[in-house]
């Protein structure tokens, strides 16, 4: 699970572009769309890309994603139970 | 009130409108599909065989989009006296977001560049100057305000307006990737609204300073303003901003208040936060009372085409004093109440708004007026 | 009375030069990291930068750099811009239509698919809210640009206008600001300056 974390930061700031960010900035329950990190609704899509990609998990809807993406902690959680790769 | 400018009083009619989509070849065939309350918005399968159905105003034929171009302008310039204008005193201007874009499919990056286009249409019609204006789905819009300005400030008489999109892969797949794209008709301002369909067409009008070159009554173009969020380049402004001061210095610019405004043309997307922002403005402008409509129920959404389309209907509805119902509405629910209905009724129309919103932010709005 | 000179900013590939200061490409840098490092240059905080495309950076960055010459003030509906290009957004309409062939489009390439999107990008980073346009032409178009110019000021749509060539393609970039007010449009001198910048 740990390493899992890891990689899913590093994945994030490389596929959202977040340069100014690195893997010290995500705190796992750090909210990824609060004032820190604040991602936006265009990210929020991406990372639905980002899951469907790396991990070959769907979500059913950009709604389901509000709690999905709460944090690395919400991420790393629901790409153990429903990754396909 | 319009501050007087140094052209004092010079008049703009715009005229000779023409519309070739999926709903029909001209614009009296559009409009009578219109009134019958038809759609062209059928469902298509998807890309990928395991998405849901795509539901589009597409051409039946793919055919070619310069021939349907081209007969749409060619029907424009039959209603004009002498069936030609002076192209010296003529600006062309050309409406899309992509145009043919599916060349890039075979990577012919040269076709598929919109001044390829615009250059293919000066060749025809040889007007003294030809640009084409490229701003997201506002376009149709921005497109007649340009015309307008440059006659009103007196350095055109007359600009032929030609706008066209079409249904592309390229967007649609964009789109989907947005989850803004409904999997069944869409449902302008409906509380159970889930996104666009889209849609592909051409439209053309004349725009002069010369009211005698039109064969029927034009209308009169009193104008308009363009204006952005500020806020998001994807998400509409929750508060409505740009579409707020678009429209509000549009009717500035026009000289007319709020309580003057008989009928909005909105663009009412279907989409959950687009037609929730207009509400906004509409809200923010005292206009809740005013009847609004979107046509994007009977041609789905078709871009850079759209303002020109629903601006020609706008006209057709004027002259005729009736406002179209809201294909697709049932239960109205956005986060103002605005004054939507979805079948056709009576008004007395002689000043109406036409306005749009689109992706970067943008929005834009004109006000259109009835002639004696 | 005299009026002020106008302020210019022009970024190519190898040089972006601001009204008399210049700055080298010396390590032929490739676009990206040239913009990055002109982004760095001028200090900027602003991390949606690094998530635009080619083209809404090269935008951004050219109105950035006509502000350290001219102080604008922002929450203003009074400045308008005014951008051309040749090749639209075919940069970002390439990576889209790859993404689609490998069967996965990507949300953040196709807000770029359009040219306007760099409007946006600069009315939000300085909460400009006014008068915008984006035309499409393979040549200057100097005629039309005049006469949009003679719009926005006789009828009032703003008191400023940003005119700019904001061209990215392939890693090939073009870029020419200038910022005018209705008194510099009105001098012939000005006037034949500009068309001179923009022609060349």
């Amino acid at each position: 699970m740990e390493a899992l974390k890891e990689t899913l930061k590093q994945q994030i700031i490389e596929h959202l572009n977040l340069e100014e960010l690195t893997i010290a900035d995500f705190p796992d329950d750090e909210p990824l769309f609060g004032e820190n990190i604040g991602l936006d609704s265009i990210d929020s899509l991406e990372l639905i890309v980002l899951l469907e990609n790396e991990y070959g998990a769907k979500l059913s809807s950009p709604e389901e994603g509000k709690q999905v993406f709460h944090s690395v902690n919400s991420l790393a959680e629901f790409i153990s139970s429903h990754r396909t790769k | 009130m319009v501050q007087p400018d140094s052209m004092g009083e010079r008049m703009i009619y715009i005229g000779a409108g023409n519309i070739y989509s999926p709903l029909g070849k001209s614009l009296s065939e559009n409009w009578e599909n219109l009134l019958a309350g038809k759609t062209a918005i059928r469902p298509y399968s998807s890309l990928k065989p395991e998405d849901p159905p795509l539901y589009l105003s597409r051409f039946e034929e793919k055919g070619n989009f310069y021939t349907r171009i081209f007969d749409c302008i060619d029907t424009t310039l039959l209603s004009l006296v002498g069936q030609e204008p002076d192209w010296s005193k003529t600006v062309l201007i050309f409406s899309s977001t992509k145009a043919d874009i599916e060349q890039l499919e075979s990577r012919n990056i040269e076709q598929s560049l919109l001044d390829y286009t615009c250059t293919k249409l000066q060749e025809k019609y040889p007007a003294k100057t030809a640009i084409t204006v490229s701003n997201a789905c506002i376009s149709g819009i921005t497109a007649l305000l340009l015309a307008h300005d440059l006659i009103k400030t007196g350095q055109y008489e007359n600009a032929l307006v030609v706008a066209a999109d079409n249904c592309s892969t390229f967007v649609s797949e964009g789109f989907k990737s947005f989850y803004a794209i409904a999997s069944d008709f869409c449902k302008p301002y409906d509380t159970n609204r889930q996104g666009i369909n889209l849609g592909e067409g051409v439209a053309s009008a004349f725009v002069s300073s010369d009211r005698n070159i039109f064969t029927n009554t034009p209308t009169a173009l009193l104008g308009g303003a363009s204006a952005n969020d500020a806020n998001h380049i994807s998400g509409p402004s929750r508060t409505g901003e740009g579409l707020f001061r678009a429209t509000k210095r549009a009717l500035e610019y026009a000289g007319k208040s709020p309580e003057q405004i008989d009928y909005i043309s909105a663009h009412g997307t279907a989409t959950r936060y687009n037609d929730d922002m207009e509400s906004m403005a509409i809200d923010r402008l005292n206009l809740n009372e005013v009847p609004v409509n979107s046509l994007k129920g009977y041609f789905g959404h078709t871009l850079g085409a759209a303002g020109l389309i629903e601006t020609l209907v706008t006209i057709e509805q004027m002259n005729t004093n009736l406002i179209l119902g809201t294909k697709g509405l049932e239960n109205p629910g956005t986060v103002k109440p605005i004054n939507v209905f979805p079948d056709t009724i009576e008004k007395h129309l002689n000043t109406v708004l036409k306005s749009g919103s689109g992706f970067g932010g943008c929005n834009a709005a004109i006000v259109l007026e009835k002639l004696k | 009375m005299m009026e002020s000179q106008p302020t210019y900013c022009r970024i190519t590939d190898d040089l972006c030069s601001s009204n008399g200061q210049k700055i080298h490409n010396t390590q032929k840098l490739p676009a990206q990291q040239w913009f990055r490092f002109l982004f760095d240059h001028l200090e900027l905080e602003y991390p949606k930068f690094h998530k635009m495309d080619g083209l809404s950076k090269l935008g951004v960055l050219g109105v950035e750099f006509l502000k350290t010459v001219e102080s604008l003030p922002t929450e203003t509906d009074e400045i308008a811009v005014v951008f051309v290009n040749k090749h639209s957004s075919l940069d970002a309409d390439l990576s889209h239509q790859e993404q689609i062939e490998k069967g996965s489009a990507s949300p953040a390439m196709f807000v770029y698919t359009l040219p306007n999107i760099v409007l946006g990008e600069i009315a939000i980073r300085n909460k400009w809210y006014g008068e915008q346009q984006f035309f499409i032409k393979n040549e200057w178009p100097h005629e039309l640009i005049h006469e949009y110019i003679v719009t926005i000021f006789e009828l009032n749509k703003a008191n400023r206008i940003i005119i700019g060539y904001v061209d990215y393609f392939q890693e090939k970039t073009d870029g020419k600001w200038v910022i005018l007010t209705q008194d510099q449009f009105n001098n012939e001198k000005i006037r034949e300056e500009i068309n001179t910048f923009f022609d060349k």
